[in-house]
């Protein structure tokens, strides 16, 4: 399977040597940790705009993600996957969001996102891209948070596979599978 | 399916089909803004001073209109009282109290191939099981030793006798049924590891006991604030003529927890401003007693999930210590107003990004550009590592932001934009846009949406007691060994003459606004920069050489004295320390393979020489005779095992823990003479001391923001004590045996990395 643009640069691993750097900044005076969420900042509220799909409670659940993780950041390992760690908290704030919008609905009717409510109903700016939107609206939801973390939240396929709880090669499969299945229904 | 080849134009289609908006800077910069205010809170702990960061007194100077909005809460006011179903355990947190408390019968350890995972307690009510675990032992080896690959992150859980899982919920793991007083915690894997490097499936027999009868639970108390009270506005402040409305609490205490010695406060602070404006807060928030006395306080971590609770994520926290102060207190918040300068205007100009802009490149402007009667010098633009360019601003003081757009294209991402970062008469600030693919050729650039630094405000609210409490020991006696408090911080004296011939190396903010090492003479009389960019740097036993990982990702050795730099072979690491014959340094060793663990190189041969195989380490120092000690911490607590490496044996042996340490940022130093090993306490601000063999562990420093720790040959304690309401720090002298304490004429934005006394 040709890795194409997926394949890891050596701008991406300047930018993880830079990243631990912070990390141990961070670990010495809590205000390095701003660097991090400038970092990653983008990336977090694309992902949980993407989820929610309203500015203001994306904003939110952005500045809560990062608050939590600020607070819980003694607790981080510097040899753990820092960008894991981060979604894993901005999944839960999410879900939190979720929650507190409709205390009735269980996790997992949250989990499915009802279409009307979608996010990915956003701004089209081109025909191709208003019809792999349709297309994508109607994946599953499972599908569609693989290609937020891919191409909202900029993951890599081992940091995708973790917070999915899924094998990195299944995770690959399936984007690539989901992936070519969309370009061709899109020639179709 | 598997002919199909992803492109890049196609993945770029399926991320826009997301329609997701660039995040907004203003959002960008009040969020930072808010972690800063987080940070400061965290790192210093203790307010003692009233003086005001160097921002806030430029923002004071520039409009001089003070705000002040005042709510009371008066005992007479509180609404609804005291919420007898939650408790307050030290330690622990809060905890549901509808049904007996349940701990830990004793604590569990298993060890299995050298790694030692322990249960060190557990409390059990009637809405969730705590449990607190620390694991040690585990070889880096288990680790990735890439950035791009992750380990395992376990979902521990506990298992009952008959097969029933309780998961994990919020601060905790679902009940246990008040009728089982035993259950299996198993921990799926080790946190971080890969697979097959570190045992899996650690089952930990647990069992459970009524709690003692003397477990000390401290009520919560949740309050009702009243409407805002405006008491007191400046002449000319556009609020003078809009009282505030009944609904605006801003500052406001939700939430009073009873601690032995005094409270936690929890509350919130939401700032009230005009639309289009926003509000950055400028410093950490400052308690005062009804005398006017500063009030020193702590972040109280354990109580993390009140101050979530507190909406938008505006939560704050105090523990104080409550004997002797005079009621109501003051909670401030010192911050200034942004503003739009003119949301219509706009300013243009064109740069060439050649065809193929390299990452790094840099493109020296010093243009001035007009904007809304404002001139902002563009400095530079840097093609950056996300895809973008970063555009370096240097603007007069009173600009905050500006938005940043290249015409035609479509950015993935904003970040930076602005701030209140005075260097000199300027203030500095760099916007970064970032793309899926860097745009190039001849870029317009647009320039909008300037803000402006507005009115400096001070939001404030009151808070009393309901009841004066009698239970509080009127005069508490901190342990004689203890050397400075905040309070007596506050009365030492200048050094001495005699203590002021020599020189620290303090990692500090320099003018240009960069953080590097600097030199400075102990009287204070001239400094000088070893470093423009330099972390960690460690100052020679005589004082003559400077030691630093340098950009190069090489060790350098600067000489003070000749002004020249030494390159030393092989890959750098951090936390540098000379031995005392200054012939070899210990440091801890990043990259090709080794992860933090400690690392000898010799300065004239070069060779270099692994001496653990453990992670996430600290150095501690050298002995006189010889040995290295450093320390390594335990997953999940607040605790170090501290070692020593012999190296005429080539024997690693285990000394003591140090039960109370900082998991962040220890910063150990072994005294020169070997007698002493200080180190900074659990609360990120104390320092405590402890013999070698782990004897006489005790406070010295009792909550005096302390960060830096060095000592001198002569057995001076040299530690930098960051101020509480600004980026600056002091560096004290003292000493341990006579608690004999002085103040070095060096005041700067750093932290102590070394010091010599000649």
């Amino acid at each position: 399977m040709a890795e194409s643009s997926i394949t890891l640069t050596s701008e991406k691993i300047r930018r993880e040597a830079d990243e631990t750097k912070l990390i141990k900044a961070a670990k010495k005076d809590p205000r390095a940790f701003g660097e991090l969420y400038r970092l990653y900042v983008n990336q977090i509220f694309r992902y949980l705009y993407s989820r929610i799909g309203n500015l203001e409670e994306a904003e939110d659940a952005t500045s809560k993600t990062f608050l939590a993780a600020f607070e819980a950041f003694d607790k981080f390992r510097q040899d753990g996957h820092f960008a894991s760690w981060l979604f894993a908290i901005a999944r839960n704030k999410a879900m939190d969001h979720f929650r507190q919008r409709d205390n009735s609905s269980s996790v997992d009717e949250i989990e499915d996102v009802p279409l009307e409510n979608d996010p990915l109903l956003g701004v089209i700016q081109s025909e191709q891209t208003a019809a792999l939107s349709r297309l994508i609206q109607a994946l599953p939801e499972g599908d569609r948070e693989l290609l937020r973390l891919r191409f909202l939240a900029e993951m890599s396929f081992p940091e995708i596979a973790r917070i999915l709880h899924r094998n990195e090669d299944a995770v690959k499969k399936m984007t690539y599978r989901m992936l070519a299945r969309l370009n061709s229904q899109l020639e179709d | 399916m598997s002919e199909f080849k992803s492109n890049s134009e196609f993945e770029k289609n399926v991320s826009a089909s997301f329609g997701v908006p660039a995040v907004r800077p203003e959002f960008v910069n009040q969020v930072y803004a808010n972690l800063m205010q987080q940070a400061d809170e965290k790192s210093r702990k203790s307010h003692r001073f009233l003086g005001l960061r160097p921002a806030w007194a430029v923002a004071s100077a520039i409009l001089g209109i003070l705000i002040i909005s005042v709510f009371v809460i008066g005992p007479q006011r509180v609404y609804a009282s005291f919420l007898k179903l939650f408790g307050y355990i030290p330690g622990v947190g809060i905890v549901n109290q509808s049904s007996p408390i349940r701990v830990l019968a004793e604590p569990v350890s298993i060890t299995r191939e050298d790694i030692i995972i322990t249960v060190t307690s557990a409390t059990l009510t009637g809405d969730r099981t705590q449990i607190e675990y620390r694991i040690f032992g585990v070889p880096q080896s288990a680790y990735p030793d890439r950035g791009d690959v992750i380990g395992c992150y376990p979902q521990e859980y506990l298992r009952l006798a008959d097969g029933t899982l309780l998961t994990a919920v919020n601060y905790g793991y679902q009940p246990v049924p008040a009728d089982i007083n035993e259950a299996v915690f198993v921990i799926p894997c080790i946190p971080n590891t890969l697979p097959g490097r570190a045992p899996e499936n650690w089952e930990l027999p647990l069992q459970f006991v009524p709690a003692p009868a003397d477990m000390v639970v401290m009520p919560v108390t949740e309050l009702l604030p009243l409407p805002s009270l405006q008491v007191d506005i400046a002449q000319n402040s556009p609020a003078a003529d809009a009282p505030v409305s009944p609904d605006d609490h801003v500052v406001m205490v939700s939430k009073v927890v009873d601690t032995t010695d005094g409270y936690i406060l929890v509350g919130s602070f939401q700032p009230q401003v005009q639309p289009g404006e926003t509000f950055q807060q400028v410093g950490a928030l400052e308690i005062q007693d009804a005398s006017g006395k500063e009030i020193a306080y702590t972040y109280p971590l354990d109580v993390n999930e009140l101050i979530n609770e507190e909406p938008n994520g505006s939560g704050w926290g105090a523990q104080i210590k409550a004997t002797g102060l005079d009621y109501p207190l003051t909670i401030s918040f010192l911050g200034v107003e942004i503003y739009p300068a003119d949301p219509n205007a706009t300013a243009e100009f064109s740069f060439d990004a050649g065809t193929n802009p390299q990452q790094g490149q840099v493109w020296e402007l010093n243009q001035e550009i007009q904007l809304a009667g404002h001139t902002l010098k563009l400095v530079s633009i840097t093609a950056d590592s996300r895809g973008g360019y970063s555009f370096s601003f240097e603007v007069d003081p009173k600009v905050y932001s500006v938005g940043v757009q290249i015409s035609g294209t479509t950015p993935i991402g904003v970040g930076g934009g602005g701030g209140i970062n005075r260097i000199g008469d300027v203030n500095k600030f760099s916007v970064v846009i970032s793309y899926e693919q860097r745009p190039t050729g001849v870029l317009t650039v647009r320039l909008s949406n300037l803000t402006l630094i507005g009115e400096s405000i001070t939001w404030e609210g009151q808070w009393s007691p309901e009841t004066v409490r009698t239970d509080l020991v009127a005069n508490p006696q901190l342990p004689a060994q203890v050397c400075l408090t905040p309070e007596s911080l506050a009365q030492l004296q200048a050094a001495p003459a005699a203590l002021t011939n020599g020189k620290v190396l303090l990692y500090e903010k320099l003018e240009t606004g960069a953080w590097g090492l600097v030199v400075h003479e102990l009287d204070g009389s001239q400094k000088q920069i070893v470093a423009q960019q330099g972390t960690w740097g460690a100052l020679s036993p005589d004082g003559s050489q400077v030691a630093y990982p340098a950009a190069d990702d090489h060790h350098h050795i600067f000489d003070l004295a000749l002004q020249t730099e030494q390159v030393l072979p092989g890959l750098s690491g951090y936390d540098l320390h000379w031995s005392p014959d200054g012939k070899q340094i210990a440091y801890l060793g990043i990259g090709a393979g080794s992860v933090n663990s400690v690392n000898v190189i010799n300065i004239d041969s070069h060779e270099v020489m692994q001496i653990s195989t453990l992670s996430q380490q600290t150095i501690i120092g050298w002995s006189p005779d010889g040995l290295l000690y450093f320390a390594a911490p335990y997953t999940g607590s607040a605790a170090w095992k501290v070692f020593t490496y012999e190296f005429s044996s080539g024997t690693q042996q285990e000394r003591f823990t140090i039960e109370n340490g900082t998991p962040k940022f220890l910063n150990p130093s072994l005294s020169p003479d070997g007698n002493w090993i200080a180190y900074r306490g659990a609360d990120n601000s104390s320092v405590y001391l402890v013999h070698p063999d782990g004897s006489d562990m005790h406070l010295i420093l009792d909550n005096v923001s302390a960060v830096g720790i060095e000592w001198s040959s002569q057995g001076w304690l040299g530690v930098s004590l960051r101020k509480p309401t600004s980026d600056q720090s002091t560096v004290a002298l003292i000493n341990p045996d006579s608690c004999e304490a002085y103040l070095l004429p060096i005041v700067s934005e750093g932290d102590l990395e070394g010091l010599f006394i000649e």
